[in-house]
């Protein structure tokens, strides 16, 4: 967990624009929050796995996790986080432009806290991360 | 006879084929008496003067009839017949026996109580020979002509069998090209969602950040900039929507009307706002349906009665229901400008449509959505409009 009152927050996402537009939203927000980005699946499986700046079981509050991406897609991550014993409480959070019934289904199956529709407003990402922290005081 | 024969092919085969007549004779005087008496039937004679040269004759021809002289030295008549009925080929082949008065011939004659069996006896009466031989040529000729059709209708129904497979393969074929179109559709649709959001949210950015420091114009263009993704947007989104109709399994159960017209309502914001009047009737029956499809439709369908409506005038709409046997048609009735009967079928297709476009927007996806999601769900819909009336648009299912 992240020191003091500060979320620690892990953005997977390939795409450098919706990079830019989710850290736009976060500092719009006004929500104090930490933001580490991992851009693809394999690179955000490393972070967490191991030698990440969160060590092996301190994980960050919340995963933003991209469905669409190279290599290792967003599913494939949410999978292995959900059989790792040590992250199995993370709180993941599908941040998508799919509005497939059928990729909400799969992330519902696979674990996912919630599935949540690009561009995500401010005041949205406020909401869901102000419920995180009274979770968290 | 049927169309598939043509009158001349008829002719054709009507034309009787000459069939093979043997005659068998141990006295060369009889077989020329009897070759020139049958000559006038126009058949093709063949002449044998022993049992031995009758067998070496079959062999090589096909007979419609055979006349044997039972009085033979070595093989006589019964004797070759004996041994001509014994190939497969010829036991059926007509045989006239040309006979004597002789007690032991016609005793012998009576064992022999096959069809194709007859006799004549000596001395032969000319007329009579004819008329024997002729029954069996005339016999031999209607057998070939069935068998001629009997191959021409087995042909046809080979090419039809064949025409049947191409058929096939061309409906396999153009299925895949159908689903390979759809896929394409589906990764376009999909792809350009991602370049979209990138536009809209850098005009948001230059909008937010610096639009105080641009001038009215700049701030125009931008507008029109946010306007043409907006559209881009929609189209996208009803294009994914269309192709999900084919993509996702469905399960068909009971729906209540009120909760689907709720949830429609509730996913286009143009429905909550006034000044639109949307009644609802009462009683609703419920339906068979997939809910998110039904959904999907009713929504499009409420866009669409809002949507063109002359601007003068307060939209409203009526939704209804009306029950008939095991159906039920819901009804969306609007005072909109109306449609010419002349498109009410075109307007279903994809990328349709008709009237004033520019005054009111759509992307031409809308009804082609509805049309095939109620066709998934194994109804129907249409319209009944006029322009200047109003349309009343409706989906037919199942009654649940």
């Amino acid at each position: 967990m992240g020191t003091g009152s500060e979320l620690d927050i892990l953005l997977v996402e390939d795409s450098s624009d919706d990079v830019f537009f989710f850290e736009r939203s976060l500092r719009k927000s006004g929500v104090a929050a930490r933001l580490q980005i991992a851009e693809d699946g394999a690179r955000a499986i490393k972070l967490l796995g191991n030698g990440s700046r969160w060590g092996e079981h301190d994980l960050p509050d919340i995963v933003f996790l991209d469905l669409k991406m190279p290599n290792v897609n967003g599913f494939e991550v949410l999978d292995w986080i959900r059989r790792q014993a040590f992250a199995a409480s993370l709180p993941v959070f599908i941040l998508t432009s799919s509005e497939e019934p059928r990729d909400r289904d799969r992330a519902r199956q696979l674990g996912a806290r919630s599935y949540l529709i690009k561009p995500l407003r401010p005041e949205e990402l406020r909401d869901v991360l102000s419920d995180l922290k009274v979770m968290k005081a | 006879m049927t169309p598939e024969f043509p009158l001349e092919d008829q002719r054709d085969d009507a034309v009787d084929e000459k069939v093979g007549l043997l005659l068998v004779d141990d006295e060369p005087v009889k077989l020329i008496a009897h070759e020139a008496l049958l000559a006038e039937l126009g058949q093709t004679i063949v002449k044998a003067s022993s049992g031995l040269e009758a067998l070496q004759a079959l062999l090589q021809h096909d007979f419609a009839v055979i006349l044997l002289d039972v009085n033979m030295p070595d093989m006589d008549g019964f004797e070759l017949a004996e041994l001509i009925r014994q190939r497969p080929k010829f036991e059926n082949t007509p045989i006239i026996f040309i006979t004597g008065y002789s007690h032991s011939e016609i005793d012998r004659l009576k064992g022999y109580s096959l069809g194709a069996v007859d006799f004549i006896f000596l001395p032969v009466v000319p007329e009579i020979l004819r008329a024997k031989v002729g029954v069996f040529v005339k016999l031999a000729q209607q057998t070939q002509l069935i068998k001629k059709q009997a191959e021409r209708l087995a042909g046809q129904a080979r090419e039809r069998t064949l025409e049947l497979e191409l058929i096939q393969k061309l409906n396999q074929q153009l299925l895949e090209t159908n689903s390979e179109l759809e896929a394409f559709n589906y990764s376009v649709s999909h792809d350009l969602k991602a370049p979209l959001r990138s536009i809209r949210g850098y005009t948001e950015v230059l909008v937010e950040d610096y639009g105080p420091k641009m001038d009215e114009t700049a701030r125009g263009y931008l507008g029109k900039i946010e306007r043409a993704v907006g559209r881009m947007e929609n189209l996208t989104r009803d294009l994914l929507a269309y192709s999900r109709i084919m993509r996702e399994s469905i399960k068909l159960e009971s729906v209540s009307l009120g909760e689907v017209i709720k949830e429609a309502m509730a996913l286009n914001a143009a429905l909550q706002a006034p000044p639109a009047a949307i009644t609802v009737q009462r009683e609703l029956s419920p339906v068979l349906a997939e809910p998110r499809l039904l959904t999907q439709c009713l929504c499009n369908l409420l866009d669409n009665a809002l949507k063109f409506v002359p601007s003068d005038k307060q939209p409203s709409v009526l939704l209804r229901t009306e029950r008939a046997d095991d159906k039920v048609r819901i009804w969306v009735e609007d005072n909109g400008i109306g449609i010419d009967p002349a498109h009410h079928q075109k307007i279903f297709g994809l990328f349709e449509r008709v009237g004033e476009v520019r005054a009111h927007e759509g992307t031409g996806v809308g009804l082609a959505i509805v049309a095939r999601a109620v066709e998934r769900m194994g109804g129907c819909c249409g319209v009944e409009s006029a322009p200047g009336s109003g349309s009343r648009f409706w989906i037919e299912l199942k009654a649940a």
